[in-house]
């Protein structure tokens, strides 16, 4: 094995398949690669290696990787192939060459970051698995103050626990007397131009959606007030979440003057009062951007990814499904359609906390809709997607072989 | 408490007439602003300041004693404020035993809202200026560690409070209680988002936010934090005692002047450093916190770490060698 790559190995606890049941799983079994199948995850130059030839079954050196505080979850991570190895190859001349089957002998020099990080060094048996490492997608950003990663853990399952509170009822639209789900479909299509019109934050089209959910569920609104709602829903997200905040003046400009300052703070009034001010609350961009980075994802899958949520926010039969459920079910779906083939890695599986066959509904869905976007009336989010600041994702073709089956 | 609105009615203008009887969303006006329908008697004032006063309340149902926090709309054709809509929004989301609890919210049609809180019967501010300073140690240490908790606990619910201080600390003084208050400039951060710079008050102020970064997270407020710990040592603000010029020229003093290799990424944020300051060799945390035994002086300066990167996180600072005799927890 002339050239070798195996010898830098960080020892990698696999998940097996069978007990990959979510972020709060412990797996009975903690396997290891054999070195075989984990050269792919070291990056290491030929040339610094020489003359290794190691048996299927051989022993070792490997590096735990020892973080402060460490979850449950951390401990059955593999550190991220895309984080760069904190460590050096030395090559050693081989005196004897006598071409034996011993391995060479090699030292590994640890960087001073490395130092900190590393516990114990062990001989282990390596065991021949065929198993996919689930990878400690926050590795890199241990030292990044603005990824929190020592709260990053409490603050998505806690995410994951309340979430359902911020969902409603898939049919509350018959309770309402004088409006429907297709006149709701006109009013988050039109806001989600108007969204894109301001220039605000993706989270705050997404609170505005829930906001007014959450709102219509619990009151009954005439039809020509429905616009007052959603726009009041707006001005509401952009005090929660924006820093620079659009006036009410621009709000009612934006509804060509069809209600006056003072039917818009009433308004506010009356839906803080009935939300009773809860607006902490998960919403499928929260999910996002963790599941983004379980996928490992380009711009390119996070467009697409974007652009498949938001085409659920128009339609009232994605309500059933819960906000990590959409978010996790967009990036499968974006993914399928960009590479025209299943994918749902064991670490998009084990951060999302859901499996491939529990995406399939409502991936299948999202698919319909992608294929539809462009056509009908409600286009708003196709046209969007469909400019240069959104790399054109709405021209991707949808993933049509997921409805096959 | 929180009202539950949960008949429904077709008329909408019925719907607005009934603001007038929402127990949260009140518009009348009683001859005090806000108290008949808050359901509090109003006892005396209990401070001021700029965004308005502070009532010491009975509530009239269970004859307790509560806070009713006045503020006052500036911009009322803007509607409920920013400000209110954060932190009431982030309050009723927070329940842990160090963070104040808000009982009921309510509006008045003469431009004020107003929100009832459980009463405490000081703030940190007034408990060091007027009542002599904690100096015994397990005072301190117990502050602290109640200071600690509330903090990352916020954080491991994704808030940042943006704005610690003595005076947003509060005491329960029979049970030695500490409470965090003013979530005014709090908000839930994320690790992708431009914050305002302008905010906190400047003594507290984490160095980041002095350079005008627009990155920053949880790290600002363990800055504070800090400024709070050696505040509650020596008997008053930090960077009050070093003469200076202003706040950033202060820590410059008493930590060093920062270059590239002590805080990497400073000439990019603030790319005229040498010109704004001289080089100043580091007083040290010693010279002015004198009173603090080793494992709290390590504490202080690990929170006070110019680096945000460096800087210890709230649930690590729980866990540090200062807090090893618990006793009084």
């Amino acid at each position: 094995m002339e050239g070798s790559k195996e010898n830098c190995v960080p020892r990698i606890p696999l998940i097996p398949s069978s007990n990959l049941q979510g972020p709060r799983m412990k797996p009975l079994l903690h396997h290891r690669l054999p070195l075989g199948n984990i050269s792919q995850n070291v990056n290491m130059p030929h040339s610094q290696v020489n003359k290794l030839d190691l048996s299927r079954k051989c022993t070792a050196h490997t590096i735990q990787h020892h973080f402060p505080q460490e979850t449950k979850k951390q401990n059955l991570l593999a550190p991220n192939p895309s984080c760069k190895l904190d460590c050096d190859i030395v090559d050693i001349d081989d005196d004897d060459g006598d071409g034996s089957d011993d391995a060479v002998p090699v030292f590994v020099k640890h960087t001073e970051a490395m130092l900190d990080e590393i516990d114990k060094i062990e001989e282990v048996e390596m065991e021949d698995v065929e198993e996919e490492p689930v990878l400690d997608i926050d590795a890199c950003d241990r030292k990044d103050p603005l990824a929190v990663v020592e709260y990053i853990d409490d603050i998505y399952s806690f995410y994951k626990d309340i979430e359902n509170s911020s969902c409603v009822s898939p049919n509350y639209m018959t309770s309402q007397l004088d409006i429907n789900e297709r006149m709701r479909a006109i009013l988050i299509d039109w806001l989600i131009e108007v969204h894109y019109k301001f220039e605000l934050l993706e989270e705050t089209l997404f609170l505005t959606v829930n906001l007014i959910d959450r709102f219509l569920e619990r009151q009954a609104v005439i039809r020509n007030k429905l616009q007052l709602v959603g726009v009041t829903a707006m001005l509401i997200a952009c005090k929660y979440e924006e820093v620079t905040v659009p006036t009410v003046e621009d709000f009612i400009l934006i509804t060509d003057k069809a209600y006056t300052r003072n039917e818009v703070l009433d308004m506010e009034k009356l839906m803080m009062n009935i939300l009773q001010f809860k607006l902490s609350m998960p919403t499928p961009y929260m999910f996002m951007r963790r599941f983004l980075k379980a996928a490992h994802s380009d711009k390119k899958l996070e467009l697409l990814s974007f652009f498949l949520v938001e085409l659920c926010l128009v339609e009232c039969k994605m309500l059933k499904f819960s906000p990590s459920l959409l978010a996790a079910a967009a990036i499968y779906t974006a993914q399928c359609s960009l590479y025209q083939f299943k994918q749902w890695t064991k670490t998009t599986e084990w951060y999302t906390d859901y499996s491939e066959e529990k995406l399939l509904e409502c991936s299948r869905l999202m698919v319909t809709f992608h294929q539809k976007a462009g056509s009908g009336k409600l286009t708003g989010v196709y046209r969007k997607y469909n400019t240069w600041k959104y790399g054109c994702a709405a021209k991707i073709e949808p993933a049509l072989f997921l409805l096959d089956n | 408490m929180w009202n539950e609105e949960s008949d429904w009615i077709g008329s909408f203008d019925a719907l607005l007439a009934r603001l007038a009887e929402c127990s949260m969303c009140s518009r009348r006006s009683g001859e005090r602003p806000g108290a008949a329908q808050m359901d509090v008697k109003i006892l005396d004032v209990a401070a001021e300041g700029g965004y308005g006063r502070v009532f010491r309340c009975l509530d009239v149902h269970t004859g307790a004693l509560v806070a009713m926090k006045q503020i006052t709309m500036v911009r009322l054709s803007q509607g409920i404020p920013a400000q209110i809509i954060r932190e009431v929004s982030l309050l009723r989301e927070l329940h842990h035993a160090n963070i104040v609890k808000l009982l009921r919210v309510g509006f008045t049609e003469n431009r004020y809202v107003n929100l009832v809180f459980e009463h405490l019967d000081y703030d940190l501010h007034q408990f060091i200026v007027n009542r002599g300073y904690p100096k015994d140690a397990t005072t301190v240490k117990s502050f602290m560690f109640q200071i600690l908790s509330a903090v990352a606990y916020c954080h491991s619910r994704k808030v940042l409070h943006r704005d610690l201080k003595p005076s947003n600390v509060l005491i329960n003084h029979s049970k030695r209680l500490i409470k965090l208050a003013d979530f005014g400039l709090a908000r839930e951060f994320a690790d992708d988002f431009l914050y305002t710079e302008k905010l906190g008050t400047s003594w507290y102020r984490a160095p980041e936010i002095l350079c005008h970064s627009r990155q920053y997270s949880t790290q600002v407020d363990l800055w504070s934090v800090g400024c709070i710990f050696a505040e509650m040592v020596i008997g008053q603000p930090l960077f009050q005692v070093i003469n200076c010029r202003d706040e950033l020229e202060g820590i410059f003093k008493l930590l060093g002047t920062p270059t590239e290799e002590t805080w990497p990424g400073i000439t990019k944020l603030m790319p005229n450093l040498h010109i704004y300051c001289s080089k100043f060799d580091p007083l040290g945390l010693e010279t002015f916190v004198t009173d603090l035994e080793p494992s709290g002086l390590n504490l202080l300066s690990m929170m006070l770490c110019l680096d945000p990167s460096k800087r210890i996180s709230a649930e690590a600072s729980l866990k540090h060698a200062y807090f090893t005799d618990v006793n009084w927890i």
